[in-house]
């Protein structure tokens, strides 16, 4: 399904860190992993996935660090932070309330 | 072009020009290349050839220019995080320098002006020696960082740097709007009026002009000249030890 990117705009950081806080993922596997958990809803550009992970880094959200992958090459994995948790869970909450109202008014049951 | 060759050139067209310093940008080549073998070794598995995957995925991985500009306006917020941290941990240097030279100005040098006054002058100067060396320090901090980047040829970042420095020399005076209105609020308090109050526009021209141009820019002219040459030379040290090289494309 395609979404108005308007509609999109500032729900990815939140979606990258309930994704990272059930495990921590290399940037690959993050994709996958959203792709899987959102049943294919969600389909994130990987082109945009690196720059939201460094902004979320920057930010103190998610830390990354180099570890040694199945193959030669190492692979950076990323995990959230207890700053980062923290921000998810006002930002569920926050996301909770807007999908409430948002049922009320359309008339749709809300599922959360 | 062979595809590792295109895959190479995509990485290197994400960073030619991002800003990034050289370990970030081995990072992110090391992160970038990891990623598209892993994702290519998917849409083979799915059936599509070696050259439909490597097609299919930079189709997906979207345009080099935006994911630069994203980097670039990221390295830049994480410049200015940085170039804060480190001009507050240093805040004492600013201090003390206004507080020396406000001091001598304002209130130990024998003028005309009666003492209430003095004072005035002094911490008129001291707030603007404060805040345009807190300037001086910021711009300083992104200019050094910026220098340190470039590749010793790309004379034109330099001038471009020297120039953004000037605008900084520029931007320090328009902090005399907000220390003259904060004269006039002192003045109101402590004498009970509002010096030239009918005055006004001979009074923004005594204070941006007579009084700087006169008394006040004595010191201030020669600090300012101080300063600048002072952080000239640090970056021009700075430049003399780039040996940041970009990422350079893979020919095809």
């Amino acid at each position: 399904m395609r979404f108005q990117r308007e509609l999109l705009k500032g729900t990815t950081e939140t979606l990258i860190l309930a994704v990272l806080q059930n495990a921590p993922s290399h940037g690959y596997e993050l994709v996958e992993r959203l792709r899987q958990r959102s049943e294919g809803i969600f389909e994130l550009g990987e082109g945009t996935l690196y720059p939201l992970l460094y902004k979320l880094e920057g930010k103190g959200l998610i830390s990354g660090k180099w570890e040694a992958g199945s193959g030669e090459r190492r692979k950076r994995v990323y995990r959230i932070t207890p700053r980062g948790k923290k921000q998810l869970t006002q930002r569920s909450e926050e996301w909770k309330s807007l999908v409430h109202g948002m049922a009320l008014i359309l008339g749709v049951p809300a599922h959360v | 072009m062979c595809n590792n060759a295109r895959i190479e050139n995509r990485i290197a067209d994400v960073l030619v020009g991002s800003g990034l310093p050289a370990d970030r940008r081995s990072e992110i080549v090391e992160e970038l290349r990891e990623h598209f073998e892993q994702s290519i070794a998917r849409k083979r598995e799915t059936g599509l050839s070696d050259e439909q995957a490597v097609e299919t995925v930079l189709a997906e991985f979207g345009s080099p220019a935006i994911i630069r500009k994203q980097l670039r306006r990221q390295q830049r917020v994480a410049d200015r995080r940085r170039a804060v941290t480190e001009v507050r941990r240093q805040i004492w240097l600013p201090f003390a320098f206004s507080g020396f030279f406000s001091i001598l100005s304002g209130v130990l040098t024998p003028e005309t002006d009666s003492l209430p006054m003095r004072c005035l002058g002094g911490v008129t100067m001291f707030i603007g020696l404060f805040l345009l060396m807190v300037g001086f320090m910021y711009a300083g901090q992104i200019f050094s960082y910026q220098v340190q980047r470039q590749r010793p040829r790309k004379e034109y970042h330099f001038l471009k740097s020297c120039l953004r420095w000037i605008a900084v020399v520029a931007f320090g005076f328009v902090a005399l709007v907000p220390m003259l209105l904060l004269e006039l609020v002192a003045c109101a308090l402590l004498l009970g009026k509002i010096p030239f109050a009918n005055h006004f526009p001979q009074l923004l021209w005594y204070n941006f002009g007579v009084a700087w141009l006169e008394s006040a820019s004595r010191n201030f002219g020669l600090c300012t000249l101080g300063i600048l040459g002072f952080g000239l030379t640090l970056a021009l040290y700075e430049r003399s030890r780039c040996v940041d090289e970009p990422v350079t494309p893979v020919a095809g």
